[in-house]
C-alpha cells in the first residue's frame, strides 16, 4: 500500500501546510478579534456607540466574506508580492488566507461577545470600569471558550482554503495532491495528501474542543 | 447623601412621535446612614430611578446629587471615580463566571487601581465578612443563589463605598435565603452606617429592613415617609394594595380555619355590636387575626361556621363596612 508515495515530497508539503495554517491562524486572530470587538461595542447603546465606524467595518467584512475564496486568491497574489516580496509559495499564500478568514472570524467574535450577558457589562460600568477595562476584563475573558471554539472552526476552514491556495502556487498538501497526484496519475500521492489533511482537521478540532471545554466555567 | 431634584426622564419612542415618560416630578432626599426603600410594581420607574444614582442613566431634566457631587454633570473620569464609591448589587447577581469567588471580589478593586497586596488583604477581609472564605476558589456556577448574592455584596463593598444600591437584590431568592441576605445587609449597615437605597416589589423586604420608604407608580413617587407611618395610613390605592399584600402573606402564615375576610368599618363600635350578635345567633365563630382600635384601620377576621351562616355574616359585613374583601376560603 502507498508504494508509489514519495515520502520526502509529502513531508515537505505537510510542513508547508502546517506553516500556512499556523501563520494565517495567528494573523486571523490578530485582525479578527479587534474587528469583532469593534463590531460589538460600536453598536447602538453599547459602550462605544459609533454608527459610521460600525457601518464601514461591517461593509468591509461583508465584502471580503462574500468574495469566493478562489477569486480572493487570484486577486490577492499580486498584493502578496507587494507585502511579502513574492507571489509564489506558502508565505505568499498566507495573505489571501488571512484576508478570507479574518472577516469570517470577526463575525464569530462578534457573536461570541454578544453572548456575554449585558448585566455583567453594566455591573462593570457601575463599578467604575473604563471601556477598555470592560473589553479586557469582562467581554474577552467571559467569551474565551466561544472565541476558542470559533477559532477552531476558522482553523479548519483555513486548512481547506490552504489546499485550494496550494493549487494556484501556494505549495503544501493541496499543491502536492494536484501536481504529484492528480496530474502525474499517482493515486497513492493523491490519497495520502487527502488523508493527511483530514488528520490535520481532526487534530485541530480535538485540541480546540478540549481547550474550550477546560476554560468553560459556566 | 442622595438627593434627586425635580427629575424628569423621557425616552424617545420607537415611532418617534411621542416620547415615553419614565419618571415624572421625582423629588427624593436620602440622608446619610438611612436605609431607604423604594417599592413599586414592575414598570413603575424604580429601576430607572436607581440607575440615575450611579449615572448609568442621565435625567432628561433635574439634578442628581450623591455625596455632594452632581452625578449627571460629572465628566467621564470623575463619574468613574464616583462610581467606585457607589456599590451596587443586582437581582441576577451579574458575577463573572470565568472568575472565582475571590477573583470576582478582586474585580472591583482592580477597577479602582488597587495594588496586589491591598487587593489580597481586602478580599480576605470581605469574604470573611460575608461568610464565604471556604468557597474562595469556587466558580459562581458552583454556588447557590444566596452564596452568589453574598459574593455580589462583597464585591459591592470592596472600595468602602458611601452608598449601597440594591436592585431587587432578593427577588430571585427563596424566603429563607432572602431573610439571611437581609440580615447580612442589616449587619453591614449596623457596622458601617452605609447609606442604602433598595428597590423592590416586595413589601416584606421594605418592612423588615427599611426605615424610610417611597411608593412609586407610573413614574411618580405617590407616597413617602417613615415605613411605619406610610403603611399604617396608606392613602394611595397602590400603597393600600401593597399593605394588603403583606397582610395576606401574614394570613397565609397564620393557620386559618375558615373564611378570612378583610374589612374596614366606618363606625366600628356599632358594626361590631351587630356583628357579634348575629354571629352568636348563627353559631359563627369570629377570630380576629389583625386589627386596631383606631377606627380608620382595617381588620382581618377568620370566620368559622356553617357555610350558609358564614355567607350571611359576609352579607352583613358588606352592608356595614366601607370595604370588604374575602381573602381566603368561601367567597
Amino acid at each position: 500500500m502507498f508504494s508509489e508515495v514519495d515520502w520526502n515530497l509529502v513531508w515537505q508539503a505537510l510542513g508547508e501546510t502546517v506553516y500556512m495554517v499556523v501563520i494565517s491562524s495567528f494573523f486571523t486572530a490578530l485582525f479578527g478579534i479587534p474587528l469583532g470587538i469593534l463590531l460589538v461595542i460600536t453598536d447602538k447603546r453599547h459602550i462605544w456607540q459609533h454608527s459610521w465606524l460600525r457601518k464601514v467595518i461591517g461593509a468591509v467584512v461583508n465584502v471580503f466574506r462574500a468574495v469566493p475564496f478562489i477569486i480572493l486568491v487570484l486577486i490577492l497574489f499580486p498584493v502578496a508580492k507587494l507585502l511579502v516580496g513574492t507571489s509564489l509559495g506558502a508565505t505568499a499564500a498566507t495573505i489571501p488566507l488571512i484576508a478570507g478568514a479574518a472577516p469570517f472570524y470577526a463575525r464569530i467574535v462578534e457573536t461570541a461577545l454578544r453572548e456575554v450577558p449585558w448585566g455583567v457589562v453594566e455591573a462593570a460600568r457601575a463599578m467604575g470600569s473604563t471601556r477598555f477595562g470592560v473589553v479586557r476584563k469582562v467581554l474577552l475573558p467571559e467569551a474565551t471558550p466561544a472565541l476558542i471554539s470559533g477559532l477552531t472552526v476558522t482553523c479548519v476552514t483555513l486548512i481547506s482554503f490552504s489546499a485550494m491556495a496550494g493549487v494556484v502556487g501556494g505549495g503544501g498538501l493541496g499543491d502536492a495532491a494536484f501536481r504529484y497526484g492528480f496530474q502525474s496519475f499517482n493515486d497513492d500521492m493523491l490519497y495520502i495528501c487527502g488523508i493527511l489533511l483530514v488528520a490535520l482537521v481532526f487534530i485541530v478540532q480535538w485540541i480546540g474542543d478540549g481547550l474550550s471545554r477546560r476554560l468553560d466555567k459556566r | 447623601m442622595i438627593h434627586l431634584k425635580g427629575i424628569e426622564k423621557t425616552y424617545p419612542s420607537r415611532s418617534g412621535s411621542n416620547p415615553v415618560s419614565a419618571l415624572t416630578e421625582v423629588d427624593l432626599e436620602i440622608k446619610a446612614g438611612e436605609i431607604y426603600g423604594i417599592i413599586g410594581r414592575s414598570g413603575a420607574g424604580k429601576s430607572t430611578l436607581l440607575r440615575l444614582v450611579n449615572g448609568l442613566e442621565a435625567p432628561s431634566s433635574g439634578e442628581v446629587w450623591v455625596d455632594e457631587k452632581e452625578i449627571s454633570r460629572l465628566g467621564e473620569k470623575d463619574l468613574r471615580l464616583a462610581r467606585t464609591k457607589i456599590g451596587i448589587i443586582f437581582q441576577h447577581f451579574n458575577l463573572l463566571w470565568s472568575r472565582t469567588v475571590w477573583e470576582n471580589v478582586a474585580f472591583s478593586l482592580e477597577v479602582a487601581g488597587k495594588s496586589k497586596g491591598e487587593i489580597r488583604e481586602k478580599v480576605s477581609e470581605l469574604l470573611e465578612r460575608v461568610g464565604l472564605m471556604d468557597r474562595a476558589h469556587a466558580y459562581p456556577s458552583q454556588l447557590s443563589g444566596g452564596q452568589k448574592q453574598r459574593v455580589g455584596i462583597a464585591r459591592a463593598l470592596a472600595n468602602n463605598p458611601k452608598v449601597l444600591l440594591c436592585d431587587e437584590a432578593t427577588s430571585a431568592l427563596d424566603p429563607e435565603t432572602t431573610a439571611s441576605i437581609l440580615q447580612l445587609l442589616r449587619d453591614i449597615h449596623r457596622d458601617t452606617g452605609i447609606t442604602t437605597l433598595l428597590i423592590t416589589h416586595e413589601m416584606s423586604v421594605v418592612k423588615s429592613i427599611c426605615q424610610q420608604v417611597a411608593v412609586m407608580d407610573g413614574g411618580r413617587i405617590i407616597e413617602q415617609g417613615r415605613v411605619a407611618d406610610v403603611f399604617k395610613n396608606p392613602t394611595h390605592p397602590v400603597t393600600k394594595q401593597f399593605v394588603r399584600q403583606t397582610e395576606n402573606e401574614e394570613v397565609a402564615d397564620a393557620d386559618t380555619v375558615g373564611t378570612v375576610v378583610h374589612v374596614r368599618f366606618r363606625d366600628f363600635a356599632s358594626a361590631w355590636k351587630r356583628l357579634s350578635e348575629e354571629s352568636t345567633a348563627r353559631g359563627v365563630h369570629i377570630r380576629v387575626l389583625a386589627g386596631s382600635i383606631k377606627p380608620s384601620e382595617a381588620w382581618t377576621f377568620d370566620l368559622e361556621g356553617g357555610r350558609e351562616n358564614v355567607a350571611q355574616i359576609l352579607d352583613l359585613l358588606k352592608e356595614t363596612a366601607v370595604e370588604t374583601e374575602v381573602i381566603a376560603g368561601v367567597q
